[in-house]
């Protein structure tokens, strides 16, 4: 039997912690302080303002060389401006990866991140397009953080209208037909992208209720939403004169509303529709819990939702006061990245190369903010445990605890960390490995920092 | 010499034999124990520099300074006096001599726009439509294949971080990636597993099946040492490196009598918007890897190889003009080509659209006239034994209509 407090740590934390894990209490005390979910760094503003920036001395530089005879001055002045504008993504990136890291490793509220991990994976973005890549990390800050303890809708809201969503789902360049634009240009270019997945995949969930046609519709709502990374003269992140103006009806309700406050009508009733609760109450469920996470668990995580108009403190708290979610046998591979920022956690060490970080989390499997697709990752029970991956997963503990495990007592840190938990072949192997590095390594692999 | 008229098939060397005896429905797979790889160049190969048409009258003219020398040290390498090979390839050149290589020119996925992510999607998962994520047209093929098939049975060996989108929906797909890190001693190994064995079962399947994989693909060092040998005397960039030691991975895991019937590699760096040059410049280098990748492929494969199809391909061709910075931009059609024992090859098959003005698409692309899922329909047909209604309805769904190309693959 597996003691509750080391369920908690692992199923609701990262991984095994010292003196023990924290108990239902501490848990639901950690909803309570919203800020700790918190991870500073530049703002949104910012951001964009030196990305537009250095993109548009780039346009200028590219249209300078092109036109104005192809001179090798001008070719050097524009692989400049490129080198410029890439260097602001790839400082941007580097901070966002050391902070993330460093937050998860440090963080007294390891629940809290948890479910950031959660949210932020339900609101999928691949940093791969060269501005996404600039604002993911700012994605994750100010569009989940700060709403992981607020209300479902807001977070929606927030999410969708930022610029890393819109220009990974090519929100940025949809035009109505009779928008300022589509009319001077006579033509549309509606992109959908966006609202199947903000149907399919942020909200109703597949057999939700909706059809193509609502697709389209939505579809219309949100053009003009450009992000405000174009390279345009102007470039709000709501742009009136890309939307398609007039009233739109999805899923039979008819929304007249001119502007921005046409899609903030349609989130806010899709965020209370009743096939968004079931759907994300099943996959919170099965994404903590297990694929095979119980009926009356998941029943009482959409009525939490219901009743509370999307509550997702009171969703967590619904969660771990279940009896459902501290079955003592384990059902899920911890992630890479959670196994990455537990094995920190185990070894103190924070204070690691962004640069290895990246590695480490892409040769394990999950490399960051570069999800397969925009369902996130599945996080079904055994995935990522494919192919080589137990032995990569060997091999990073390996250079974890050559850089930072020195001083380690793996016999006594065993015991602090699984006490009474501690399965006596876990200790015996450890207590027999061949030298420090190797008894380091093989509690790092020991089941507790691999299944949850 | 052949001078072909716009819109005639092609066949080079050898006359384009049609076999139709292949029984559809019956499966005719199943003692040639069949394998298959695909490999995905990302970023748009551009067609013309690959397999370039030196006998279309307006090739000179749209490529210029860059066209395909003839003569001199870096002479092409003629295919059929019509077509010539970029001499970066010269593993590719002899499997074509040998009959094994098969160029399929003015190929085109059904995607028309520029966009590489969504062309890629398009590509992988075989539906004719961007933001498909659940499966890919390979996942589905070894899904539909009977459960007690050889193919089904072993798998599919992906050298990537995560299933990539083509082999998406197979039940049994290997990721793996050149080893990252310093391995870990067979003795912490060995203690690990044995934990593993009195703790976790989960945890001890999944270390066993690492421990295998790495067995058939060989220890770090191992591979390491195949790698050497294939890049000696070369002044090999990483990036090359990277991709010979994945094809070598691959090669060799398939090799295995109880290795995978399927793989999948990709690699990038065709995206030449810039200083694509012909036989130097980024083009010349990234053949260069992909001519290496396909030596190591063929090289760790083995006996094997006389089994195999490879089919190579990516999501669109290039402009057929050069631009103003020495590259093409994204465009149309493109060459994908088939390799191995199994292909009936030595010949560049062809509908050729032409290169004068009037006849590229939109006015800049080369123009599409071989759907590049009737070449896959034809592999899967003749050489996987799916039936042409399975491939039309569940494999490549919407494509009752696009008969498989026949005769691509050699009949045992």
């Amino acid at each position: 039997m597996r003691s509750p407090a080391l369920t908690a740590a692992t199923r609701f934390g990262l991984g095994p912690e010292p003196g023990g894990g924290p108990s239902r209490e501490d848990l639901a005390a950690e909803l309570d302080h919203k800020e700790a979910a918190i991870v500073r760094g530049p703002d949104l503003a910012t951001l964009r303002e030196a990305y537009v920036s250095a993109d548009r001395t780039l346009r200028t530089a590219a249209r300078a060389f092109r036109q104005g005879g192809r001179s090798e001055a001008a070719e050097m002045a524009r692989d400049d401006a490129r080198q410029a504008r890439n260097q602001i993504m790839r400082e941007a990136e580097a901070d966002e990866i050391a902070a993330r890291y460093a937050h998860g490793v440090t963080t007294r509220h390891p629940f809290l991140e948890r479910l950031v991990l959660f949210w932020s994976n339900h609101f999928a973005v691949e940093a791969q397009k060269v501005p996404v890549r600039v604002v993911a990390g700012n994605y994750e800050r100010e569009a989940i953080r700060a709403h992981v303890t607020g209300r479902f809708g807001d977070m929606l809201a927030a999410a969708i209208t930022h610029p890393a969503m819109l220009l990974y789902l090519d929100n940025a360049r949809s035009f109505g037909p009779n928008s300022p634009i589509g009319r001077r240009r006579g033509k549309s270019a509606v992109n959908e992208n966006l609202a199947r997945e903000l149907l399919e995949l942020h909200t109703l969930g597949v057999g939700g209720g909706y059809e193509q046609a609502d697709i389209n519709e939505l579809a219309l709502v949100l053009t003009g939403w450009s992000g405000g990374m174009e390279p345009r003269a102007r470039s709000p992140v709501f742009d009136r004169r890309w939307h398609e103006p007039g009233t739109r009806t999805i899923l039979g309700t008819r929304y007249p509303q001119k502007g921005e406050d046409q899609l903030r009508a349609v989130l806010d009733d899709l965020a209370a529709h009743p096939s968004t609760a079931a759907h994300i109450a099943g996959k919170f469920a099965r994404q903590f819990v297990g694929d095979d996470a119980p009926d009356d668990l998941v029943e009482a995580l959409r009525r939490s939702f219901v009743d509370t108009g999307g509550d997702l403190a009171e969703l967590a708290f619904t969660l771990i006061a279940h009896p459902a979610a501290w079955v003592d046998e384990p059902a899920k591979v911890v992630p890479p990245y959670d196994f990455l920022v537990a094995t920190g956690r185990a070894l103190k060490a924070a204070d690691v190369d962004q640069r290895f970080i990246r590695r480490a989390a892409e040769t394990m499997g999950q490399p960051m903010w570069k999800p397969p697709s925009p369902a996130g990752w599945a996080y079904k029970d055994t995935d990522f445990l494919g192919g080589d991956s137990v032995l990569e997963r060997v091999d990073f503990a390996g250079i974890m605890v050559r850089r930072y495990g020195k001083g380690v007592d793996a016999r006594r840190l065993a015991r602090s960390l699984m006490g009474d938990d501690l399965d006596p072949f876990v200790a015996e192997t450890v207590d027999r490995a061949e030298d420090r590095h190797q008894a380091t390594v093989l509690l790092l692999m020991s089941p507790p920092f691999q299944r949850r | 010499m052949l001078h072909p008229s716009r819109r005639s098939v092609l066949v080079g060397g050898a006359a384009f034999t049609a076999w139709t005896a292949i029984p559809t429905i019956v499966r005719a797979a199943g003692p040639r124990d069949p394998r298959f790889v695909s490999i995905i160049l990302r970023g748009g190969l551009d067609g013309l520099a690959l397999v370039a048409p030196v006998g279309d009258p307006a090739y000179e003219s749209v490529r210029d300074e860059f066209s395909m020398p003839l003569e001199g040290p870096d002479a092409a390498i003629a295919l059929d006096g019509f077509f010539a090979l970029n001499p970066r390839m010269p593993r590719l050149a002899e499997l074509y001599r040998k009959g094994e290589a098969l160029f399929v020119h003015a190929a085109h996925t059904a995607y028309r726009e520029r966009s590489h992510f969504d062309a890629q999607d398009v590509l992988e998962n075989g539906t004719g439509s961007a933001g498909h994520y659940q499966d890919g047209w390979l996942g589905r093929i070894l899904r539909t294949l009977p459960v007690d098939e050889r193919m089904a049975t072993s798998g599919a060996f992906a050298a990537a971080t995560t299933t990539p989108l083509t082999l998406r929906g197979a039940d049994h797909v290997v990721t793996w990636l050149p080893p990252g890190f310093a391995e870990a001693s067979d003795d912490t190994r060995a203690r690990l597993m044995m934990m593993y064995e009195h703790t976790d079962p989960v945890l001890a399947k999944a270390m066993a099946e690492g421990i295998a994989l790495s067995g058939v693909t060989g220890s770090e060092a191992e591979s390491g040492a195949a790698v050497d040998a294939m890049l000696q005397g070369m002044d090999a960039k990483g990036f090359q490196r990277e991709v010979v030691s994945a094809a070598t991975a691959a090669g060799r895991a398939m090799a295995g009598d109880d290795g995978p019937r399927v793989g999948f590699l990709d690699m990038s760096g065709f995206d030449t918007h810039l200083r694509q040059s012909v036989t130097e410049g980024r083009i010349g280098r990234a053949l260069s890897a992909l001519d290496l990748a396909i030596g190591a492929l063929r090289d760790s494969m083995g006996p094997v190889w006389g089994n195999t199809v490879v089919a190579v391909m990516t999501e669109f061709g290039r402009t057929v003009r050069m631009n103003g910075s020495d590259g093409t931009d994204h465009g149309t059609a493109t060459v994908a080509m088939l390799l191995g024992g199994a292909v009936k090859g030595g010949r560049v098959v062809a509908d050729w659209p032409g290169l004068a003005p009037n006849a590229l698409y939109e006015g800049r692309d080369l123009a599409p006239t071989t759907d590049l899922r009737a070449v896959l329909k034809g592999v899967a047909r003749d050489h996987l034994g799916l039936s042409p209604r399975v491939l039309g309805v569940d494999v490549f769904p919407g494509t009752q209509t696009l008969a498989p190309l026949d005769g691509l693959v050699r009949r045992v």
